[in-house]
């Protein structure tokens, strides 16, 4: 992360333009905000303490050309109690070049995972490992839940991690999560808004009903819910 | 004094010439000796290695990385060190079935293993090969409430003004830096430099002069028939993953750790499974198996022999003609083989200075 802050200070090239990804969290359209009441698609109510998670490999493409700007990090995004860690600089791009596909990865591609011996965003210290198998955790969602109809709340945790969860998602006018090309202007910055919806977390493809997943005990269920958040992500940028 | 190459072939001499002079001189300063690791010059009689490239070996990585295994900044408490689980003088274990030591005081589900020639093992570490690396691994024993609670975070910040880290680090890796990473790639590289290779049967294959006796041969060829397979090639184990009979069920209890290798595998074929233990020093180190169940190589015999269990998973290798499990020894064989597994007790590790608690001298 200096090293990225250090980058955005250093004299800015005229031919390249700067790259920040903005995440915006929305609850269904509504902005989101922690230990807040909703209702999940199940119909039950939820309330959330902490949310994390990785996203890496932040490549942008032309179709036509195959001309591309590729990152290899990961970034660590964090909305707690503790911190809130929503905006990172991803670095300098070609403004001779307008891009109409982004890739990135939730999560943290298998090679960076089969070590936790990493700096930066992948320090452990942060938190973000499992201690009884090697590798991050590459989503996390704690708070409580409530069962329709009834009145006591509950602790939920969903802690999703290991390779065959690693979800590369592609964002384009096609499948309409990308609403226009992206372009750089020379010294100047471009922000990526990742809008992530956290009620697709309980919802599509799979709806999920708290009162049997509410945290992880079978790899089937992290499968689902890893399915459900790598759907509820949409890419904006404005001029 | 200083000593040369300190491991491998060229060095089994220099450590023992080492020992005799020097291992009672308890005061001899540290900087007197030397690691040259040189991955061409390791024991002759074990499997070549590939060398570590994410986190070469250095003298002085070995060394931060040796103090670091011992002090017990390492736990939150600060009262326990890695060093008191895994000690050295019982060959880095700790000689009872399942250690409550840990911040907790809870009992672990594990026997505390040994750590020596880990350098060979790349398949997985912990008994049921969670951990991918020994760089990867230590973060488990620092952060677990269980064993040291400490925050990792909190640790880099509490070694910049402790001892001489701040230079040790410095020396140790090109940034220079007191942080996690390097935290775990010096504990990696003192670990990988524990080796133990300089048993009698060592001696005996190697051509150095020793002999065994006519009973421990014997044993050795019933080792070879019956248990080489697993505690194969001289590290005497295949770091693979097996289901020796221990167990009929394997219960879901505490999130499925008797499941053993199936639990980090998701594989149900898995299941029951654990990592070969390497059987060098095995005559020091009881009690014996995952979870320290048995306190004698005569039980451990006795297990192989009739007291297997099935479970879908046992190893069809031990399936005899009338479709019970087991290997079929005599009681004499069985001796055989005892006095077999003496011989691969390794005296000069533990008089090894190189890798000994540098705190206690
Ligand atoms: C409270 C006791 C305790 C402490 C402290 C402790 N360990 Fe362990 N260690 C264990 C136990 C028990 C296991 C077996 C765990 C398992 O397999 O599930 C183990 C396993 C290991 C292994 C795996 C060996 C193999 O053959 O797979 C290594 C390596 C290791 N520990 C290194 C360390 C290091 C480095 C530290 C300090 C940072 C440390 N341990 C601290 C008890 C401890
Ligand atoms: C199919 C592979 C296999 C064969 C064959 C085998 N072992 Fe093992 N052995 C293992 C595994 C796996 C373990 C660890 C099991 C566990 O802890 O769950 C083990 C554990 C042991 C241990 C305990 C070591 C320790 O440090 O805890 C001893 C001693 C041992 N075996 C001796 C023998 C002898 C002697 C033979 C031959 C008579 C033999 N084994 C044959 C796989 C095998």
């Amino acid at each position: 992360m200096d090293d990225h802050k250090k980058d955005s200070l250093r004299s800015t090239p005229s031919h390249k333009g700067l790259l920040r990804v903005e995440i915006k969290l929305v609850n269904e359209e509504l902005p989101f905000s922690l230990q807040t009441e909703y209702k999940n698609a199940n119909g039950d109510f939820y309330k959330v303490g902490t949310l994390m998670f990785y996203l890496s490999k932040i490549q942008l493409f032309n179709s036509l050309t195959g001309e591309s700007f590729q990152d290899s990090k990961s970034y660590l995004i964090e909305k707690s109690l503790n911190r809130t860690r929503l905006t990172f600089d991803v670095g300098w791009v070609d403004t001779s070049v307008v891009f109409d596909v982004l890739t990135l990865g939730i999560g943290v591609d298998s090679l960076q995972n089969s070590r936790l011996d990493h700096k930066g965003e992948l320090d452990p210290a942060l938190g973000m490992f499992w201690d009884w198998v090697t590798g991050y955790k590459f989503f996390l969602i704690e708070g409580n839940y409530r069962i329709q109809n009834t009145s006591s709340w509950q602790f939920f945790e969903y802690h999703i991690g290991l390779n065959p969860n690693y979800r590369i998602q592609r964002f384009d006018m096609v499948n309409r999560k990308l609403n226009q090309p992206i372009k750089f202007r020379g010294g100047k910055t471009t922000t990526l808004i990742l809008e992530f919806d956290v009620a697709e977390i309980f919802k599509n493809p799979h709806t999920i009903d708290m009162s049997a997943v509410h945290s992880i005990h079978d790899w089937k269920d992290s499968y689902l819910i890893a399915d459900n958040y790598a759907n509820g992500f949409r890419a904006f940028v404005f001029y | 004094m200083k000593t040369k190459p300190f491991l491998g072939q060229g060095c089994v001499i220099a450590m023992m010439l080492l020992c005799l002079f020097s291992c009672e001189k308890s005061d001899t300063p540290l900087a007197a000796y030397k690691y040259p690791f040189s991955w061409e010059s390791l024991p002759k009689n074990f499997p070549l290695v590939a060398p570590f490239p994410d986190n070469p070996q250095t003298k002085e990585g070995v060394e931060l990385g040796r103090m670091l295994f011992f002090d017990v900044a390492l736990s939150g408490a600060n009262d326990i060190s890695c060093g008191s689980c895994h000690q050295p003088e019982k060959y880095f274990s700790d000689g009872i079935p399942r250690t409550n030591i840990g911040a907790d005081k809870s009992t672990l589900h594990r026997h505390t293993p040994v750590i020596f020639n880990m350098a060979w093992q790349n398949n997985g570490l912990f008994w049921d090969g969670g951990a991918r690396n020994l760089e990867s691994l230590s973060v488990a024993p620092i952060t677990s409430i269980h064993e040291m609670n400490q925050d990792l975070k909190q640790l880099s910040s509490e070694l910049q003004n402790r001892y001489d880290y701040k230079e040790r680090f410095e020396r140790a890796f090109p940034d220079k830096k007191i942080s996690t990473q390097n935290i775990l790639r010096a504990l990696a590289q003192y670990q990988r430099a524990i080796i133990s290779a300089n048993s009698r049967y060592d001696k005996f294959v190697r051509n150095e002069g020793e002999r065994l006796s006519a009973l421990e041969l014997k044993g050795l060829h019933f080792f070879e028939q019956h248990c080489r397979r697993c505690h194969s090639t001289d590290l005497f184990t295949d770091t693979q993953f097996h289901n020796n009979g221990l167990d009929s069920v394997f219960s879901e209890e505490h999130e499925r750790i008797a499941f053993g290798h199936g639990r980090v595998s998701f594989d149900s074929k898995d299941i029951g499974k654990y990592k070969t233990p390497s059987l060098r020093n095995v005559a020091r180190t009881a009690p014996y198996m995952h979870d320290g169940r048995f306190s004698t190589l005569q039980e451990v015999l006795q297990h192989y022999v009739n007291g297997m269990k099935y479970s879908p998973t046992i190893d069809e290798g031990f399936r005899r003609a009338d479709g019970t499990y087991g290997i079929a020894l005599s009681k004499e064989e069985q001796e055989a083989i005892i006095a077999f597994l003496h011989t691969l007790t390794d005296e000069d590790f533990l008089k090894n200075p190189l890798i000994q608690n540098p705190f206690k001298h």
